[in-house]
């Protein structure tokens, strides 16, 4: 589980609303914005073991403390019936799955051992087990026969109920759909495809998928970006916060009812005063491109353009040519001793090796340069560049972003490039060397009409949704 | 998960889970008596250098040294035969190197040295933007691997053996997680990018520590705290079994390093040795900012490393007195009118009036404060008539010479207790001629703590032995 989903799960199952730095469940982490949750890329050592412990400790006395609300069997005091009940009744909705026999009497003799202190701590010690085991921390995809298992995998109901849970909802399953895995219903394409339209009408769902698109789109970087004041003075923190509830305003809305080429098409943005105040009340030409949060969030320097990050912004992000290389250990030592406009040099990178890579987006970057670091307009700079080498759809001169947003319109490119960053982010885990083809499927559809919805929806009734290979990591 | 008294998070230890008091009196079990007196490292940070003119000693030799100012608390406090005093000691890192010089100093003295591969020496946390790996002052960096105090942790068992495995305190709320970048506040770390992050509120630190000791709680009550948290560790190993027996190999990798942390775990529930300790009477500081409560927060945080320590509930503590950009300003300390607004980090960089004064005013604090820790450690007495202090390696550090410079140059440091590791006390060893860094002092101690290791970090910064540090 992410910080997000434990806190969540905490919630949904037990009853306990945690807030501020108490939902920093593991610790060390850099923030960066970027999704980070993938599978292969998430361990547990010995600082998260510490972590996951101390949010064990300190949880349990909490949940203890619902006991009585959480089971009827927990009257005014904790007695073994109770706690035969928690185990029974609660714990299997914290683990997403039914319990073994040895698993619930393994807990309960936890309980029954400590008794002899006394019922409250008793019950905290046996809460402890079950919040820092695998079973609860870890969302397992191995279907019934994996020990053995070379390739496909099917995810048993509970993982299917489990998978659709914490992609729509981040937290564990509801009622309902538990109910679906325990009598195996859920195998059932239309029980599936039912439990999948339910969800999606949930606000929380809505929610959830929102948050997606806004990692795709870079939006997550938008809280942590930080300008040179001495050159920026209006870039305070009460206009950052305006801008990134702005462009989530944006993301939700066309999550809901529009199309993904809506977000990269003309759409007003002032409508908070504290934005208005600084930007105008002006449309952006080209939508997300040329929201000033983003613009702000893709330039990485605090107080010069940067066209060479905002140019990988649009060619990672929407245009999904191959794969650039890391920058050479040398390139920061390159560049400070160019000399120039961002311009010149860019015509300089793009007549020496680093052109190699940099003549893919470089283009793309300067055709930013019409805005300045936190995103207003700069009516007297060159934004003009002409694309090469990245089809003929996109080829070609443009003056500004408008013109590249234009061609990002025309064909499937863009929804192709964001679907595969949004089915990481769904499944958690990284599916394209195994399912590229059974999600092909999904991609068609998506590109087809450009719903999010229809994304969302394609994917969790994908035979991909519910099958894994064993060999991934 | 927060307390209600003073809505703090409350980072309880498990092991010592489910019971806080408020009296007194620990009582540690008694099945131990035969129990050989423990060797412990105590690691003391202080920030933003030196007033470098007041710190080495004026005149005298290796054993007539004459107390420069700053050394004189020491002296009085009846040290100066427990302690080593070192000149010629050098910050293993160059100058030049992007990246804040505070964090550098730190990360240069408690965690193997990297090579000199340039500007960008430092190994980068990712996800920091490029302009701030190349800012002289970016924040971008990190330990390259475990600390000087969790290696050894790591390594040597007799260091471990404690309930708690390793403590980090500080005194300061400008040290706490949740505050900044890591680099020039942790003085601990369990790996590349993973800080210990120092607990530096002494109500919640007591609770960490002490939390198991009610009044009247006997050594039965204490063992089965640890048993209900071994029963929990041994639940949770067998949950992990269960779940790798049913998932494919290309999972094992991920499942066996969670199983060997919970293993890590377990070790540590270990025992309490036979000492009757006392717990420090300590309370949530008044005061609401970090300056109105960082005195009484400071002294009641070094009397839980004293107890902690004799008590041992630890063997491996590191406490840091403040972080790398200081900005406490020292109102109950520094003479009138030397008080400057930047706080002592401005101060270091020759802020405010008559610096130099204020730097060593400051400086000296940090003398007392220690110098008196360590005569209360020196006042306990242990099982074979040595002393708490005598069985304690503590280093006193600050991450650079001269603040305003950033100097890596005679870093202001020094060595105490040791005794049974043999530590010339007494000693001022002056290596002006023949320069060493501080990796070489921890080699030297490498060799007394039976660690089988010649080399600390990367081999250019270790320039050879340090004759007479300890004893022959």
């Amino acid at each position: 589980l992410s910080d997000e989903q434990y806190v969540n799960v905490v919630r949904d199952v037990f009853g306990v609303t945690l807030a501020g730095a108490d939902t920093e469940i593991t610790t060390g982490k850099s923030v960066t914005g970027e999704y980070s949750n993938m599978s292969e890329q998430v361990g547990v050592g010995t600082p998260e073991a510490e972590s996951y412990e101390r949010a064990a400790a300190e949880l349990a006395p909490l949940i203890v403390a619902k006991l009585p609300s959480l089971v009827p069997a927990c009257g005014e005091a904790i007695d073994a019936a109770c706690i035969e009940s928690f185990v029974r009744d609660v714990v299997p909705r914290a683990w997403r799955r039914p319990l073994t026999d040895g698993e619930r009497s393994g807990l309960v003799q936890i309980y029954t051992d400590a008794a002899q202190d006394d019922a409250s701590t008793a019950a905290a010690t046996m809460i402890e087990a079950t919040l820092e085991s695998a079973s609860f921390l870890y969302r397992t995809e191995v279907g019934m026969e994996a020990a053995n298992a070379q390739g496909a995998i099917t995810l048993s109901t509970h993982e299917t109920a489990s998978a659709l849970s914490f992609m729509f909802l981040e937290s564990s399953p509801d009622a309902e759909l538990r109910a679906k895995a325990d009598d195996g219903s859920l195998a059932s394409p239309d029980v599936l495809a039912a439990q999948v339209d339910r969800l999606m009408a949930l606000p929380e769902s809505r929610a959830a998928m929102t948050k997606k698109v806004s990692y795709w789109a870079d939006a997550e970087r938008i809280p942590l970006v930080q300008k040179d004041t001495g050159l920026f003075p209006a870039w305070t923190p009460e206009l950052r916060d305006a801008l990134y509830g702005d462009v989530q305003a944006q993301l939700a809305r066309v999550v809901a009812t529009g199309a993904i080429t809506d977000l990269i098409s003309p759409f007003p943005i002032e409508t908070d005063p504290s934005i208005v105040a600084v930007y105008g009340g002006t449309s952006r030409p080209a939508g997300l491109l040329t929201h000033p949060g983003i613009l702000a969030a893709t330039d990485h320097r605090q107080g010069l353009s940067d066209p060479v990050h905002r140019g990988l912004y649009i060619y990672e992000r929407y245009v999904c040519g191959s794969a650039v290389a890391s920058p050479p250990a040398n390139a920061t030592s390159i560049a400070a001793g160019m000399q120039g406009t961002e311009r010149e040099r860019a015509a300089q990178r793009a007549k020496m090796s680093c052109g190699v890579c940099h003549a893919r987006f470089d283009p793309l970057g300067l055709s930013t340069e019409g805005y300045d670091p936190i995103g207003l307009d700069a009516p007297n700079v060159d934004s003009s560049a002409i694309i090469s080498g990245l089809g003929p759809d996109l080829d070609g001169a443009v003056s500004g972003l408008g013109d590249v947003a234009v061609k990002l319109r025309t064909g499937r490119r863009v929804a192709d490039c964001a679907a595969g960053a949004l089915e990481k982010y769904a499944l958690g885990y990284s599916p394209e060397a195994e399912q590229s083809c059974a999600l092909r499927d999904v991609k068609n559809a998506f590109a087809k009409s450009g719903s999010f919805l229809d994304f969302f929806r394609a994917l969790a009734l994908s035979p991909a949704f519910r099958s894994r290979d064993a060999r991934n990591p | 998960m927060t307390t209600s008294k003073h809505d703090q998070r409350l980072s309880r230890r498990t092991f010592l889970g489910g019971l806080t008091a408020s009296a007194a009196l620990l009582r540690a079990p008694h099945a131990r008596a035969e129990a050989k007196v423990p060797q412990r490292l105590l690691i003391l940070h202080r920030p933003c250098g030196t007033a470098d003119t007041k710190w080495f000693p004026p005149t005298g030799g290796a054993t007539d040294w004459t107390p420069s100012s700053l050394l004189q608390p020491f002296v009085d406090a009846n040290l100066r035969s427990k302690m080593v005093v070192i000149k010629g000691v050098d910050s293993p890192r160059v100058q030049d190197w992007l990246g804040d010089k505070h964090g550098a100093g730190m990360l240069a003295v408690i965690a193997p040295p990297v090579p000199d591969q340039g500007l960008r020496s430092w190994p980068i946390i990712p996800g920091y933007d490029v302009q701030t790996i190349n800012d002289s002052n970016g924040k971008f960096f990190s330990a390259p691997a475990p600390s000087i105090d969790q290696e050894l942790l790591l390594n040597l068992p007799s260091l471990r053996g404690a309930v708690i495995p390793s403590l980090q305190l500080g005194s300061s709320l400008q040290s706490m997680r949740g505050t900044g970048d890591h680099c020039l506040r942790v003085i601990s770390y369990a790996g590349f990018n993973q800080p210990l992050w120092p607990e530096c509120r002494p109500d919640v630190a007591f609770a960490n520590v002490f939390g198991v000791a009610a009044t009247g709680q006997d050594s039965a009550s204490v063992s089965r705290a640890r048993a209900r948290r071994k029963s929990v560790l041994d639940f949770v190993a067998a949950d992990l079994s269960g779940l790798r027996a049913r998932v494919p190999s290309s999972q094992y990798q991920k499942l066996d390093s969670h199983l060997t942390a919970v293993r890590a775990l377990e070790r540590g529930i270990g025992e309490v040795v036979d000492s009757a300790c006392v717990r420090p009477a300590v309370s949530a500081p008044a005061g609401a900012t970090d300056d109105q409560r960082y005195l009484q927060a400071t002294r009641d945080q070094l009397k839980i490393v004293k107890t902690t320590l004799q008590c041992d509930l630890t063997r491996v503590l590191s406490f840091t007195f403040g972080f790398g950009n200081s900005a406490l300003h020292f109102r109950d300390i520094l003479p009138g009118g030397l008080v400057n607004s930047g706080g002592h980090h401005d101060i270091s960089h020759n802020g405010g009036t008559d610096y130099l004064t204020a730097q060593e005013a400051i400086d000296r604090f940090y003398s007392q404060e220690t110098a008196s820790l360590l005569q209360d450690m020196d006042s306990v007495i242990e099982s074979d008539g040595s002393t708490l202090l005598d069985n304690t390696l503590v280093v006193y550090f600050n991450e650079v010479s001269n603040g305003c410079a950033h100097d890596v140059r005679d870093l202001p440091i020094l060595l105490f207790g040791g005794k049974t590791l043999g530590l010339a006390g007494g000693s001022y060893l002056s290596m002006a001629n023949d320069r060493r860094t501080t990796a070489d002092v921890w080699v030297e101690t490498f060799k007394r703590l039976g660690y089988a290791k010649s080399q600390y970090g990367d081999a250019a910064w270790n320039r050879g032995p340090i004759p007479g540090l300890y004893a022959t």
